[in-house]
């Protein structure tokens, strides 16, 4: 009798070494997140169009980066990220056949528009009970995670885990030049308007550009992507050749 | 005087069968140690090779090397056995960097799907030739699953988790390891359904999935 128990018991705890040591946690990669997401008006006909206008810097929304700060000045400065972003964007409408104007507004068929949102993202994740650890949940996590699966019990940090990641957000949009021109116009002649008021023109957009990703944690690898990123969202999006 | 004489020639032939085994030892018929022989039943602890079928190969394509599953079953009779088994299984795979075309736009990234569950089955085997040292069967298995099913694009995440019903058919053998030995293999295939429809993740007749099993099997 005793002998078939232990037999029984033996794949057991050998069934148990295999399975916890079976999640596996493979390299994770910062490019594994990076996306690029375009829209465009299916109506429009692009070759109506011959020469843009790309505003001076790249705008901002940021939860830590504050103007005057010190990554706005990186990011502002002359060599810095507002800059090449800049001039990538450029140099892609001039290579599809778009013509560059440089100082005004005034006489682009479209006005492109940039803004950069960067995101830092923190919180304390409390790994749920033993058997609320089932498989899924370990490949959701970012790069620069402290955590991990490791099964069992957790004495040091009771069961939770602080975990802090940046993203970046850079959209490119095309806006007819026409109608950012008549809402300017409207703006600087109505006291007291706002965009959104319901007299206010519509502003027409054809085009939109998400190259979304994580930052790195020293910001290393983040310009290389961000380049590609633009390269890629004008590779996808054929039909805004002239 | 008569009794006595019963009793004598009683002790002889005892004595006689204690000398000369091998000319009473013949068995008339062979029925009563045939059973004898037949295991209770097996315990089995199974390594699984999974692989999907129909819309699951659609949402990944790779081999799972992650499948593991432990089962008991018991002879009710000659040659069925009932029992019941547990089992875990991850399917994974990441895509190559690809632009998806949609109406009005594209997206470009990498895709990450995953597939886990923990199936707990009552199981039904009919063991065709039970004497035999390699011993076919032929089973199914019935019962419930957790299922976590996941795609990851870029920095979106979905994930599904239900309960479904699975119903396993499944074909294999045990080879024992020896002619007195207790232990052998249990190989088998076996293919899972499950009821699960989820038109968004491109799951539009169930989900389903083969199996290659390969366990250490202990008869008792």
């Amino acid at each position: 009798m005793r002998k078939r128990i232990s037999k029984i018991l033996l794949p057991f705890i050998a069934l148990a070494t295999i399975v916890t040591s079976c999640y596996k946690t493979e390299t994770i990669y910062y490019e594994d997140y990076d996306m690029v997401l375009t829209y465009y008006d299916t109506k429009f006909d692009f070759s109506t169009y011959k020469t843009f206008y790309v505003r001076d810097s790249v705008g901002m929304i940021s939860d830590y980066i504050k103007p005057g700060d010190n990554n706005w000045q990186q990011f502002y400065a002359p060599a810095g990220p507002s800059k090449e972003i800049r001039n990538e964007v450029a140099r892609q409408f001039k290579a599809i056949g778009y013509t560059q104007i440089m100082d005004s507004l005034q006489d682009a068929d479209v006005a492109v528009n940039l803004v950069a949102t960067l995101v830092k993202v923190e919180g304390v994740v409390t790994y749920p009970g033993y058997w609320g650890g089932y498989p899924g949940y370990w490949d959701g996590y970012y790069p620069g995670w402290g955590g991990g699966w490791y099964g069992g019990y957790y004495p040091w940090y009771g069961g939770s885990t602080y975990y802090s990641y940046k993203t970046a957000n850079l959209m490119i949009e095309m806006a007819d030049g026409d109608s950012l021109r008549s809402m300017i116009h409207y703006l600087e002649t109505t006291p007291g308007s706002d965009p959104s008021d319901p007299q206010a023109p519509k502003m027409r957009f054809v085009w939109q550009a998400f190259v979304n990703g994580l930052q790195t944690e020293n910001g290393s690898y983040d310009m290389e992507r961000i380049i590609d990123g633009i390269k890629q969202s004008f590779n996808q999006s054929q039909y805004l050749k002239n | 005087m008569k009794a006595l004489l019963i009793s004598l020639v009683l002790l002889i032939s005892i004595s006689s069968y204690a000398d000369n085994k091998y000319t009473l030892d013949v068995p008339k018929k062979a029925s009563y140690d045939e059973n004898f022989l037949l295991p209770s039943g097996f315990f089995n602890i199974n390594y699984n090779l999974g692989w999907g079928a129909g819309n699951f190969n659609d949402f990944i394509s790779t081999i799972s090397y992650r499948g593991f599953s432990i089962d008991s079953r018991w002879f009710i009779s000659d040659r069925i056995a009932v029992g019941g088994q547990l089992g875990w299984n991850g399917f994974y795979e990441k895509y190559d960097k690809k632009t998806y075309e949609f109406d009005g736009g594209a997206a470009t990234g990498i895709i990450k799907t995953t597939f886990y569950n923990f199936t707990m089955t009552l199981d039904a085997y009919y063991y065709p030739m039970p004497e035999a040292m390699i011993k076919p069967f032929i089973g199914v298995h019935v019962g419930p699953e957790y299922q976590t099913i996941s795609v990851q694009f870029g920095r979106v995440y979905i994930e599904d988790d239900s309960w479904q019903f699975l119903v396993a058919p499944e074909a294999g053998v045990f080879v024992q390891l020896g002619a007195d030995s207790d232990v052998g293999l249990n190989l088998a295939v076996k293919y899972n359904y499950m009821s699960f429809k989820n038109t968004d993740l491109g799951f539009e007749n169930g989900l389903s999935y083969w199996q290659g099993v390969m366990g250490l099997s202990f008869m008792f």
